[in-house]
């Protein structure tokens, strides 16, 4: 599952993908299923990429979170 | 070995001249203080003053030995004089004297190792730790590309947290951090480091852990020389990136730790990626993916197009065989037809007929007739002509037989002479004297005897 791939991994399939694809010589089939490949993997990216929240939280010593304002504890 | 002074030329292809001895002393001279001020634990031995003032010894740790020498000069400085047996640590810079054929260090500060020595108790630790392979390049995780959360431990009060997030918030403001307040120095510190590291690394959204503050003194910096704490980094699950500010002597932490930072600054940079420039690379390959796609399909397009071209050429020319050949079979059907074969026995029929009716007696009856006609004449004519001329050859032969005609002869005075039984006789031979014969007259008849045969 892509899920588990590392945004790295992820970028490298599609890297591979693209480059195949630029290479030319494929059949229609394969350079559409190609293409359709990295469509997915690019919307999974992207996702990876837009789906950070940018939360600045604090761990708690009970294990709690709460969010952290840097300036207040200086 | 070659003594030429030129001397050996190896397999490089180049001249190789040897050096002398003064010129390799000096290459391992230069090569041994470029190494810098070291400093060195062990066991003092084999101490001795010389004459000069200068203080030679060797320093052992059990497996292995160095020379050292203390100038005169130096000795005041050192914060104490050696003696066999003293576990020391000094500090000085290495050489190679090349009259002695000597390495040995040059020792310009002297202190005893004990228990409450610390860099020595360092070095130990880290020779110890070291030799446990704990520093392994092997155990060192690689960073994430993109970590999904990054957990922190340090004092919510150090300037070192700040930096960090400053740093982190001009690459990648969005990705979420986790921050574990932990005492960066005192005695406290080791405890809280630990824990603080231990409960970011068992969260599973944790992809890396920083450990950042600030510069310090190296009494400050202890903590992060703790064995626990060492070994508590080495335990992570997670990366763990070490940023404690720089420090000729490295607190042992940053041996183990997975990557090392200069500062909280670059510890910063090198967890957290440019988040603009992945988002410009993605959206690069994603053009690229859309052009490669519409170049495909074009050259599809293209290929398709050709093979259209051909297909219907292709088409074109059975077409026109096959209607070729309908059109022979259409013809040789229609040929074969019954109508057909009717109309051509017709006209065989026709033409047989009138070849037939061509050799209709009657177009050669009436030539026949006439050629008849014409026979005949001839013939008639022929008979007649035959007739007239036998008629004449009879008239002629009747003239010769008449006047043969023995009656004829008779006629001219001749007799026939006869025997008795009719029967001609032509000669005397014939006849016996008084022999009986008959006499044929023209007109009528006669008996005579013979009187007298006379010969003539």
């Amino acid at each position: 599952m892509t899920e588990q791939q590392s945004y790295e991994a992820l970028m490298t399939q599609l890297q591979t993908t693209v480059e195949r694809l630029e290479a030319g010589s494929l059949g229609v089939e394969e350079a559409l299923s190609l293409f359709e490949k990295g469509v997915a993997l690019s919307k999974n990216a992207r996702q990876r990429l837009e789906g950070l929240e940018g939360r600045l939280e604090r761990l708690l010593a009970d294990g709690q979170v709460e969010a952290l304002n840097v300036e207040d504890e200086q | 070995m070659d003594h030429h002074p030129l001397g050996n030329r190896r397999g490089t292809g180049r001249e190789e001249r040897p050096l002398t001895v003064s010129q390799v002393a000096a290459d391992w001279d230069r090569s041994l203080r470029s190494m810098g001020s070291v400093q060195v634990v062990g066991e003092v031995l084999g101490l001795s003053l010389a004459a000069s003032g200068h203080l030679y010894f060797d320093l052992t740790d059990g497996k292995s030995r160095i020379h050292c020498k203390a100038w005169s000069s130096a000795l005041p400085g050192l914060e104490h004089i050696p003696k066999d047996g003293d576990e020391v640590v000094v500090r000085g810079i290495a050489d190679f004297y090349g009259p002695f054929a000597k390495t040995s260090l040059t020792v310009r500060s002297c202190q005893r190792a004990g228990e409450g020595d610390l860099a020595a108790l360092l070095a130990r630790l880290e020779a110890k730790l070291r030799a446990e392979g704990l520093f392994d390049a092997e155990h060192k995780k690689s960073l994430p590309l993109l970590p999904k959360k990054v957990g922190v431990v340090s004092s919510l009060k150090a300037d070192g947290l700040r930096d960090f997030l400053q740093s982190k918030h001009l690459r990648a403001p969005q990705i979420p951090v986790l921050v574990a307040h932990a005492s960066v120095q005192g005695k406290q510190a080791e405890a809280e480091l630990i824990k603080a590291l231990e409960a970011l690394d068992a969260r599973s959204d944790c992809s890396v852990i920083a450990i950042v503050r600030g510069g310090g003194a190296a009494e400050d910096l202890l903590p992060f020389s703790s064995e626990a704490v060492v070994r508590a980094i080495a335990a992570c699950r997670c990366p763990v990136v070490v940023g404690v500010g720089h420090q000729p002597d490295h607190p042992i932490a940053e041996y183990v730790a997975d990557q090392v930072a200069h500062t909280p600054t670059h510890a910063a940079e090198l967890i957290f990626p440019v988040m603009a420039e992945l988002d410009e690379s993605l959206r690069h390959l994603q053009t690229r993916l859309q052009r490669s796609m519409q170049s495909t399909v074009q050259g599809q397009r293209h290929e398709l197009d050709l093979a259209d071209h051909r297909l219907r050429a292709a088409v074109h020319m059975v077409q026109m065989e096959a209607s070729a050949r309908l059109q022979g079979l259409d013809r040789r059907l229609r040929e074969a037809h019954p109508l057909a074969r009717l109309r051509q026995d017709r006209l065989a029929l026709t033409r047989l007929n009138d070849r037939l009716n061509a050799q209709h007696p009657r177009f050669g009856l009436a030539e026949a007739r006439h050629r008849w006609e014409e026979q005949r004449r001839r013939l008639v004519e022929a008979s007649r002509l035959r007739l007239a001329r036998s008629g004449e050859r009879l008239a002629l032969l009747a003239q010769r037989l008449d006047s043969a005609s023995p009656l004829k002869v008779l006629a001219r005075g001749y007799a026939l002479v006869e025997h008795e039984d009719g029967r001609a006789i032509g000669s005397t031979e014939q006849l016996t004297v008084d022999q009986e014969v008959g006499l044929r007259f023209a007109k009528g008849r006669a008996k005579a005897q013979i009187k007298e045969v006379l010969d003539d």
